[in-house]
């Protein structure tokens, strides 16, 4: 029952999200506008960028446009899966409580969002990774999809949290500005600011970041440590992500739903 | 409390809803703002086979009341027992814009815990009485304001619900839904189930059989 | 029609500020926007063959966008607010014209008042040679933006979509539009792109003091489209049976 349940929830919930047409022409647009432009337009230069190599810190010289559209792909792949999270505890807030009334347990309805959170992941690493594999190969494809889907995934439970103080609107503008200046600003070689301080070492960025130019730009991994930081922080994430979805969702009420057949 | 609820109690047996003593403040998560009490004691028993109206200004409270009756918001104080399954109609529609009719039974069903042709049943059934037959593959976003409401109200009947809560029921209907629902109501009346409204304005209050009013964050029943 | 109009442009003003988003906004963004965009563009590190770009020129290209972002915001609550509570305006007795003039007053006042805090952020790292002209070519900027969030709330008239559609679009635009080694390679047409022109005349006012006629013609018919556009949406958005022809 219980599984019948959430699979059902699961696939009108992807049905339901995969409808969003906002969604949908973000999924086709942004990358090539974010991803594809950036490696057009980019001078084709060579830049110096520090990166780790054989366990030390090394400045070498990568190519401007291969810097930016690994740059560039985290980036668009973090805006799209924080506006999915947003938009899902949305719903949370506003419906899925009636679902919990009508006798979805709370856990049901959660799972199936998560399910319905992490396929669309998927698919926008999927994309976002395959939109740059047109004018760039990363240099270790495995690590590197792994820390798009990490970082990706981590955005997507950080819209969860934006959708539990702010509306719509507000928090779209957030995930933007956060995705812009975590991503696309502090934690891009890019725009290197001199030694790392604290602060940008505790944004959801820094340790999935490190790892995806440690994949993106180099060809052995080094960044290994940072790995198991950025799924140390997902976890973390994911259940305050989870936990306030419960809340939100109803579950402490049914508790005390006292219905006597 | 008084004498009309004793009466009912020996008339009708058992209560489907029992709430006593109800209290619910809104905080305020805003500093420099102020928290508001809602209900400060509020009471109320239904039981099978009546139909309750709760009255009240706009801003007195009803959607919390009702909220706390059927399950969504937790109460400060005070104790809710539900003897029976429930069917919310709740005032904003609450349902997924981008679900169809059909989908949205299905989802609801579900939870419900109908089988597949306990849903489809129920469906075709509430979808013929209240004539939206035509929209089941529409998507909700695409349905008028008046639909919307109907499959509100389908979704709300489709377990077969030991109590209706219905929450400012006339705002959405048009006059034909609104004459359809009082013939349903009828119906379900006759099988033993309770309707509960709640209105700023209640019409029709022959068909009702008690009414309750909330001021100052409590139930007193008055004479219909 | 002068006091209908006061009374017109005063309740779209309040309304507009009531909003607490909006107003973090207006305010928080362009700090954001100068700062980011200044400091990412400036830190690049140094190229053999490319030329780094000051970071004054960066953080005027981050001003020029945050006046656009927040203006075509604007311009998009504006035709939504048109869409629901004009015409009811118009039916109890405002002409449309007054409508439509109060609303394009309300966009140029607010639009101003972005480009001052905006010019104002702005001054605290950049001395302006000019400062009239580089606060009225920032308040251009917010028009043309304006004028596109209209454009885009016709089309999309819901606060959510189409506030994402001005925002990527706005940053498109200022990364082709501004000079940086990451969009150097920019084809021709970039020059047609809404904030190319009067990036530049802000630009220039803002460290030369001067600007160049051709750039100023360019913006002023650019606005002259643009406005047109948005007058034609506004009166089809706003037209009562009847009454429009009044």
């Amino acid at each position: 029952m219980s599984g019948r349940r959430t699979m059902t929830m699961f696939r009108i919930s992807f049905r339901e999200t995969a409808r969003n047409y906002v969604l949908v022409g973000l999924l086709i647009a942004l990358p090539i506008a974010f991803i594809t432009v950036a490696f057009a337009v980019t001078q084709d230069a060579q830049m110096p960028i520090e990166l780790p190599i054989d366990g030390e810190t090394q400045t070498v010289m990568r190519g401007l446009p291969e810097v930016h559209g690994v740059a560039m792909t985290p980036l668009t792949s973090t805006i799209i899966a924080g506006i999915v999270g947003l938009l899902l505890m949305q719903d949370a807030r506003n419906v899925d409580g009636r679902l919990v009334l009508a006798g979805y347990r709370a856990r049901e309805v959660i799972l199936a969002r998560l399910g319905t959170l992490s396929v669309l992941v998927t698919l926008v690493t999927v994309v976002t990774v395959g939109v740059m594999a047109y004018d760039v190969r990363p240099e270790q494809p495995m690590l590197f999809v792994l820390a798009i889907f990490v970082v990706t995934l981590l955005y997507g439970f950080v819209g969860m949290l934006l959708g539990v103080v702010f509306d719509r609107v507000a928090g779209l503008w957030t995930i933007l500005v956060a995705s812009m200046l975590d991503i696309g600003l502090f934690q891009s070689p890019l725009f290197p600011m001199g030694e790392d301080t604290w602060w940008v070492k505790i944004l959801p960025g820094y340790h999935p970041m490190e790892v995806v130019f440690d994949a993106g730009l180099t060809a052995q991994p080094d960044t290994l440590v940072h790995l198991g930081w950025s799924l140390g922080y997902l976890f973390l994430v994911g259940t305050v992500a989870v936990l306030l979805f419960y809340r939100l969702t109803g579950g402490q009420q049914t508790s005390r739903l006292q219905v006597i057949p | 409390m008084n004498e009309v609820t004793q009466e009912s109690e020996a008339e009708f047996g058992r209560k489907i809803i029992s709430a006593n003593d109800i209290t619910k403040t809104y905080g305020s998560r805003l500093p420099f703002t102020r928290s508001v009490e809602v209900l400060t004691g509020a009471s109320i028993n239904v039981y099978p086979g009546e139909i309750v109206g709760i009255v009240g200004e706009n801003g007195s409270g009803k959607s919390t009341l009702m909220k706390i009756l059927v399950g969504v918001l937790d109460q400060d104080s005070g104790d809710v027992t539900r003897n029976g399954t429930i069917g919310w109609c709740p005032q904003e529609t609450l349902l997924y814009d981008r679900l169809t009719v059909r989908e949205t039974f299905r989802l609801f069903g579900t939870g419900y815990g109908l089988d597949e042709d306990e849903m489809t049943a129920a469906m075709d059934d509430l979808a013929d009485r209240l004539d939206f037959e035509r929209y089941l593959d529409y998507r909700v976003d695409h349905l008028s304001g008046g639909n919307r409401q109907k499959v509100n109200l389908g979704i709300a009947l489709m377990h077969d619900p030991d109590v209706l809560l219905l929450d400012e029921p006339y705002t959405g209907f048009d006059w034909e839904t609104y004459q359809t629902f009082w013939d349903l109501s009828e119906a379900l009346v006759a099988d033993d189930i309770s309707i509960v409204i709640i209105s700023h304005l209640l019409q029709e209050r022959d068909r009702i059989d008690r009414i309750y009013e909330l001021k100052d964050g409590t139930l007193s029943e008055v004479e219909n | 029609m002068a006091e209908k109009l006061t009374i017109g442009v005063l309740s779209q003003i309040r309304s507009f500020v009531r909003d607490p988003v909006t107003v973090v906004l207006a305010v928080l963004l362009p700090a954001i926007v100068i700062e980011g965009w200044g400091q990412a563009i400036s830190n690049m590190p140094e190229m053999p063959t490319v030329e780094s770009v000051p970071i004054e020129l960066a953080r005027i290209v981050g001003a020029t966008l945050g006046v656009a972002l927040v203006a075509g915001i604007l311009g998009l609550v504006m035709i939504i607010g048109a869409r629901s509570a004009d015409r009811r305006l118009v039916v109890v007795g405002y002409s449309p014209s007054t409508v439509l003039v109060s609303r394009l007053l309300t966009i140029v006042g607010i639009t101003v008042v972005i480009a001052v805090i905006n010019f104002g952020v702005l001054s605290v790292n950049v001395s302006a040679e000019a400062p009239f002209l580089a606060v009225v070519f920032l308040a251009l900027s917010g028009v043309l933006y304006a004028c596109i969030g209209v454009l885009v709330g016709a089309i999309l008239p819901r606060l959510f979509e189409g506030s994402l559609v001005i925002a990527l679009l706005a940053m498109m635009d200022a990364f082709l539009s501004g000079e940086s080694p990451l969009a150097a390679d920019v084809p021709w047409w970039v020059e047609y792109f809404p904030l190319y022109h009067p990036k530049t005349l802000v630009q220039d006012t803002m460290l030369d003091g001067t600007y160049a006629m051709g750039d100023l013609l360019f913006v002023l018919g650019y606005l002259a489209v643009l406005v047109g556009l948005a007058l034609f949406v506004f009166q089809r958005t706003m037209a009562v049976e009847g009454r429009w022809l009044r």
